[in-house]
């Protein structure tokens, strides 16, 4: 890592102290490339980010405050400002124009006397605000589902199923910045039983579905996005009845779950996050309704048997089980971007 | 997206939701048990009453697969099944029904009359009163509807109404009270149907009758099932002949004895009533009789008539006289011939013999180790005429009568077949008690179950060679359907559970075994 930060500094540009009244805020400071005046602390800018590491910027983040080429920081004072050897090793540290006594008196805006003590130079870095290319999600999220259909209760106590869901997701800006299109990947599973008919018998479902779906989303502002999301994907279903008698059935059936959302997603904008402009992460939390669908399915369960020669067995349906229902999704999410 | 769209998908999304959760709050379907009654199998199918549906399940089997048929009771909020009776034939399953609590007073009862499958719509018959007994008549025609003891839920009833439903047809039931003497009504008998499927009326003055005997505390009440609302000629027994009538048997008129005579034993008694029956001078379709008794003995508990060459007699098996007694309902003159212990039950049959077809008594008790036989020919002339005796070892369970030649005789270690044509008795060994087997006989094999067991047997009846098929699992209930030659062995399962086999040839690889008929359609029903 250290060969990184020395490739930046090599790269850089060391100018003389040049303080000024006009100098921008940092927060204002100029895209990327643009030498920028800071204020506060040593400022390490990038000739230009689009042609840098955003990882590289972090390590020399962490070195320039930290490090040796903290050190190179001092050049905010008179007497190293001119030191080959900094200017070398620290190219874009710029003195602050408050920092150097010997500034004052070159501007001749007051006595020596009138010029606040020497403090220590502060130089504050400054994040270039970098355009978004991509947006890569990881989530983890609860999906409660209101089962339309009542047998699914033989089932479940309550018709209410709630799954985890683990998810990814990425999606790329389209034009204007404001939409993004992307992909989801995602799994849940769940499992539930209940005794039925009197306590003689024991119902079981259990579910596990990997998902493939589609993300449109709308970025209202940094920190909030709408978004419509539509899935689908093969579930695996399990069924099984137990008795009391010990005769135990499954059956397991793969049939297709699909399911619309429409939500929104919010999460620390870029301006709350330390790296301001340049921020790579970010994390949120989303929320989203709609509709689950999957086709009815035939449940016939078959009686678990030993091994042998046994007599050819027949079986009774139990029914049909449609599994779907209004949908309601509340998650976590960290974003790289 | 605009606010004119965004509103419908909200209000859409809503009613979804709401809907959901509107469904969620509904009673829950599946705390509730599913009870059954056993299984009754008419002559194709079983049939199950589902008490918590208020439905009858048909499962009728083939050589491939099993058939399910439901058929409604009514309404289950408000009627409920009182009881179920496949009749003597088992082309029809009988259902009573009632209202489910006394609240309902609206609700009637039904007599219920369903085919053997249940495929055809039922016959129903409404009825005034919730009887909780059923005689059915052997010759399949007639079912008698009554009270037998208190009646839980009842506050008043009458106990004499009895209803008289004909099974031929969809005529309404016939009602009727007993004209008796206030006895508790105990049991209902045909007692001139003495062949099944065989209507047997006999002639009373100028009337064919249909005689039902009402047996009840010290009395007994008959009436004619042909003409519901003829006489009910009745009477007192209690000072004559004993208190408890528990036996009938009606003998026809004919040369030797004209008068149709219906004979009567009791319990305990001594005496057998004979009740010979005549047209009612004084009123058109009555009829009336006349009792006199005849002394059998303490100890009698069973009894045939019999008409020898020149003799009209009443055969009666006496356990205390180790015997059977002869009485000439003539002269009321008796005679014995001993036989040995173990004298209880007594059956005619045809024996086949060098010097022609002649009747033979068949005698026979529980707990005892001999079926005597005894040729009735020329009785009453012939002194010392000895039985011929088929020994059981380990005692008499129980005697099913296979034809007029075979019988199958259960004891606690094995089945005995006993040819008396053949003059031959064969064993069966049996791994285990048999004591309440099932049997059924299909062509010339006898088709065998018992409950507890995981063998289905047959013995062929003409080789004598007995084969076994082993089912998976234990057997619960066994049934034998001869309109389809199929055998079905129930098992214990809550869902349900059955092995099909054909009885024509018993094979593991022409079985097949049924799971999850009692709760077909689970997850649809209301």
């Amino acid at each position: 890592m250290n060969i990184l930060i020395l490739s930046i500094s090599l790269v850089g540009v060391v100018e003389p102290a040049a303080p000024t009244a006009a100098s921008p805020p940092p927060e204002l400071a100029a895209p990327s490339g643009t030498p920028v005046e800071a204020t506060g602390e040593t400022s390490s800018v990038a000739s230009d980010a689009s042609d840098h590491d955003p990882f590289d910027l972090a390590e020399a983040d962490a070195q320039g405050s930290h490090g040796p080429p903290s050190s190179a920081g001092s050049a905010g004072s008179a007497g190293s400002a001119g030191s080959p050897t900094q200017a070398a090793v620290s190219p874009v540290i710029r003195p602050q124009h408050a920092a150097a006594p010997s500034d004052v008196s070159a501007t001749g805006d007051g006595p020596s006397e009138a010029v606040p003590p020497s403090s220590p130079a502060v130089a504050r870095k400054v994040w270039p605000q970098r355009a978004i290319r991509y947006r890569l999600d990881a989530a983890l999220a609860t999906g409660t589902t209101w089962y339309q259909d009542d047998a699914y209760a033989a089932f479940d106590e309550d018709r209410v199923r709630t799954a985890l869901q683990l998810s990814v997701r990425g999606d790329l800006p389209l034009a204007g910045n404001h939409f993004f299109l992307g992909a989801t990947l995602g799994y849940r599973g769940t499992t539930s039983d209940r005794s039925i008919l009197g306590d003689e018998l024991s119902g079981r479902i259990r579910l596990r579905e990997p998902t493939l779906g589609g993300r449109l989303s709308y970025n209202v502002f940094d920190g909030l996005d709408l978004y419509a999301q539509a899935d689908a994907g093969p579930s695996f279903i399990e069924t099984s009845l137990g008795t009391s008698n010990s005769n135990n059935t499954a059956q397991a059936r793969v049939t297709f779950v699909g399911e619309g959302l429409a939500g929104f997603a919010v999460y620390l904008p870029k301006k709350w996050l330390r790296r301001r402009g340049s921020a790579r992460s970010s994390v949120g939390l989303e929320g989203s309704a709609g509709y689950q669908f999957r086709p009815k399915i035939a449940v016939s369960p078959q009686p678990g048997r030993d091994e042998g020669d046994l007599i050819d067995l027949t079986t009774s349906p139990l029914g049909s089980l449609a599994l779907r229902g209004a949908l309601l999704q509340l998650g976590l999410f960290i974003r790289f971007m | 997206m605009s606010d004119h769209r965004i509103f419908p998908l909200a209000i859409g999304f809503a009613s979804i939701a709401a809907g959901s959760i509107a469904c969620e709050h509904n009673a829950d379907r599946f705390g509730q048990s599913w009870l059954y009654d056993a299984p009754q199998s008419t002559d194709s199918s079983l049939t199950y009453i589902d008490h918590t549906h208020h439905e009858v399940l048909f499962a009728t089997p083939d050589a491939d697969r099993l058939t399910l048929t439901r058929r409604s009771l009514g309404s289950a909020d408000e009627e409920a099944t009182l009881w179920s009776r496949v009749t003597r034939n088992g082309a029809s399953l009988l259902v009573l029904t009632g209202p489910v609590n006394a609240k309902k007073e609206h609700v009637s009862e039904k007599l219920y009359r369903f085919s053997a499958d249940g495929t055809s719509d039922p016959v129903v018959t409404e009825l005034s009163a919730p009887f909780n007994s059923v005689a059915l008549s052997p010759d399949y025609q007639h079912a008698v509807l009554y009270f037998s003891g208190a009646v839980p839920g009842e506050v008043l009833h009458n106990s004499n109404l009895v209803a008289i439903v004909d099974l031929t047809s969809a005529t309404v039931a016939h009602e009727m009270t007993l004209q008796g003497f206030g006895g508790q009504l105990t049991s209902v008998h045909f007692p001139g149907q003495v062949a099944d499927g065989v209507p047997n009326p006999v002639l009373v003055g100028d009337h064919q009758r249909d005689i039902v005997a009402f047996l009840a505390e010290g009395e007994i009440i008959l009436a004619d099932m042909a003409s519901p609302g003829a006489n009910q000629p009745a009477v007192s027994l209690a000072d004559t002949s004993g208190v408890n009538p528990v036996a009938t048997l009606l003998r026809p008129g004919n040369a030797m004895y004209p008068a149709p005579t219906l004979f009567v034993r009791f319990k305990g008694g001594s005496d057998v009533s004979m009740l010979s029956l005549r047209a009612k001078d004084d009123a058109e379709d009555a009829f009336t009789f006349t009792q006199s008794l005849l002394g059998v003995g303490r100890g009698t508990s069973d009894f045939v008539f019999y008409d020898d060459a020149e003799t009209p007699m009443l055969v009666a098996a006496n356990g205390r006289e180790n015997g059977l007694i002869f009485t000439d309902i003539r002269t009321q003159q008796t005679f014995t011939i001993g036989l040995g212990s173990g004298v209880g039950s007594l059956f005619l049959r045809k024996n086949e013999s060098a010097s022609g077809s002649v009747d033979q008594a068949v005698v026979w008790s529980q707990g005892g180790t001999t079926v005597y036989t005894l040729d009735l020919d020329d009785i009453e002339n012939v002194v010392g005429r000895l039985p011929t005796e088929y020994r059981v070892n380990g005692g008499i369970r129980d005697l099913v009568v296979l034809d007029n030649n075979r019988v199958l005789v259960g004891a606690p270690d094995r089945l005995v077949i006993i040819d008396f044509a053949r003059d031959q008795i064969t064993p069966f060994a049996i791994q285990s008690d048999y004591s309440s087997f099932e049997s059924g006989l299909y062509d010339d094999r006898l088709i065998l179950g018992s409950p507890g067991q995981s063998w289905i047997s047959t013995v062929n009846l003409n080789t004598l060679a007995p084969e076994s098929m082993l089912l998976d699992d234990n057997v619960d209930s066994f049934h034998f359907l001869p309109a389809s030659g199929m055998v079905v062995a129930t098992h214990n399962d809550d869902a349900g559970k059955l092995t099909v086999t054909p009885a024509g040839e018993l094979s593991r690889t022409k079985s097949y075994v049924h799971w999850g008929f009692l709760l077909e359609g689970l997850l649809d029903r209301s």
